[in-house]
């Protein structure tokens, strides 16, 4: 594992991308690519911290209470990254879709068995996630994007189609489903690669 | 009749197919039925313990910030995962350690903190109802989504669509015709 590089994270190690850690704020939040440039941001902010924090906990500690941790550093990073997200983009609300990122699943599943701390040196590890997290952000931005060319027929604002297409694509159900569809071809793409 | 109304209530009000919330549980369960169940089952559990104790902390601690909300929510969260792994560990039966992933999946499911986020109880018993509520609307989604796991695990699926990114199109599908069921029904 130490041998992978960081590129590999964009995808094929991409964790969260291949085992869909983070369906729910994806089919609420990026409905438009203004919402998806919000959830990058505020995912990256919350990510890169909790992971770079929890790399204090000491592994001697018992997994419980290693999950425990991870998920109240989360919930902690979330609160200046909430902040900062309401300051830069005031379209930013943060009904309860978005303190989801901070939720210990996916996280966990980073922290515990994604990243090999003991063989990896700290900047390689730093480029992994870096480039895990660009992998996500770009799955964000193409779904925000195309739901609000097709379901809005806009862009960024401008008017692209006087009838959208695809009013549906607004809804979280068809969210849902397109990023089913993003994960069946990222998935067909690593197994026409060789990876399982 | 009325059992019918109150069914497709929970169905229209539903946490995994209105609110998509706790999907990624769901999706770490798909592997057999009875994880999926179990998860369903114990999610329910939490809903309810945690919103009745987030009730609690709301209606004593007035919290205007939605920030501070989600800190206190966590902070619920993870000291009821402790209580159940200690309520657990009582029996002392090894094969309970099979169950322990399940507990933290569920504990810290998207469901259970969505759900404190979103209530708005200011007492035990209400938080609680609330809780056990949308918590057996989740159970009975799961149930729905277990009794399509051996299709959407067959070898007959196409292997990239195989397992949980099949379970997640039927939801998809399920979560549309619950959203077009609930527009028709308002």
């Amino acid at each position: 594992m130490q041998n992978e590089p960081a590129g590999a994270f964009l995808l094929r190690r991409n964790r969260i991308l291949r085992e869909g850690l983070l369906i729910a704020p994806l089919a609420f939040c990026a409905d438009s690519a203004a919402g998806a440039l919000t959830l990058c941001f505020v995912f990256g902010a919350v990510t890169l911290l909790t992971v770079m924090l929890s790399g204090l906990i000491p592994r001697r500690l018992p997994l419980s209470f290693r999950i425990v941790s991870y998920s109240l550093t989360a919930a902690l990073v979330y609160v200046p990254a909430a902040l900062a997200a309401e300051y830069l983009f005031p379209s930013f609300s943060t009904g309860y879709h978005f303190p989801l990122l901070a939720s210990g699943l996916y996280l966990t599943v980073m922290q515990e068995s994604l990243f090999d701390r003991e063989h990896t040196k700290l900047p390689v590890l730093f480029g992994q996630l870096v480039c895990m997290i660009l992998g996500v952000c770009a799955c964000v931005l193409l779904m925000g994007v195309l739901r609000e060319m097709f379901g809005a027929g806009k862009l960024l604002g401008r008017v692209l189609f006087t009838k959208p297409p695809l009013p549906i694509l607004q809804t979280p159900s068809a969210g849902l489903m397109l990023s089913g569809g993003i994960f069946i071809l990222a998935e067909k793409y690593c197994r026409g690669k060789g990876e399982a | 009749m009325q059992l019918v109304s109150d069914y497709f209530l929970i169905i229209t009000q539903n946490l995994l197919l209105s609110s998509l919330l706790g999907i990624p549980s769901v999706i770490q369960s798909a592997g057999s039925r009875r994880k999926l169940l179990l998860n369903g089952l114990m999610t329910a559990g939490f809903c309810a313990l945690n919103n009745g104790l987030i009730g609690v902390i709301r209606g004593t601690v007035p919290m205007t910030e939605p920030v501070w909300m989600l800190l206190c929510s966590v902070a619920v969260a993870a000291a009821s995962d402790i209580f159940a792994l200690f309520l657990l560990s009582l029996p002392r039966r090894p094969e309970i350690r099979r169950v322990i992933p399940q507990v933290h999946l569920a504990a810290f499911s998207g469901a259970v903190l969505g759900l404190m986020l979103k209530s708005g109880a200011v007492s035990f018993g209400a938080g609680f109802r609330f809780g056990l509520q949308s918590g057996s609307g989740y159970l009975l989604a799961c149930a729905m989504l277990a009794a399509v796991l051996p299709v959407v695990n067959s070898e007959k699926v196409p292997a990239s669509v195989r397992g949980w990114r099949g379970l997640l199109m039927y939801t998809g599908v399920l979560a549309m015709a619950v959203s077009c069921f609930a527009q028709n029904a308002g």
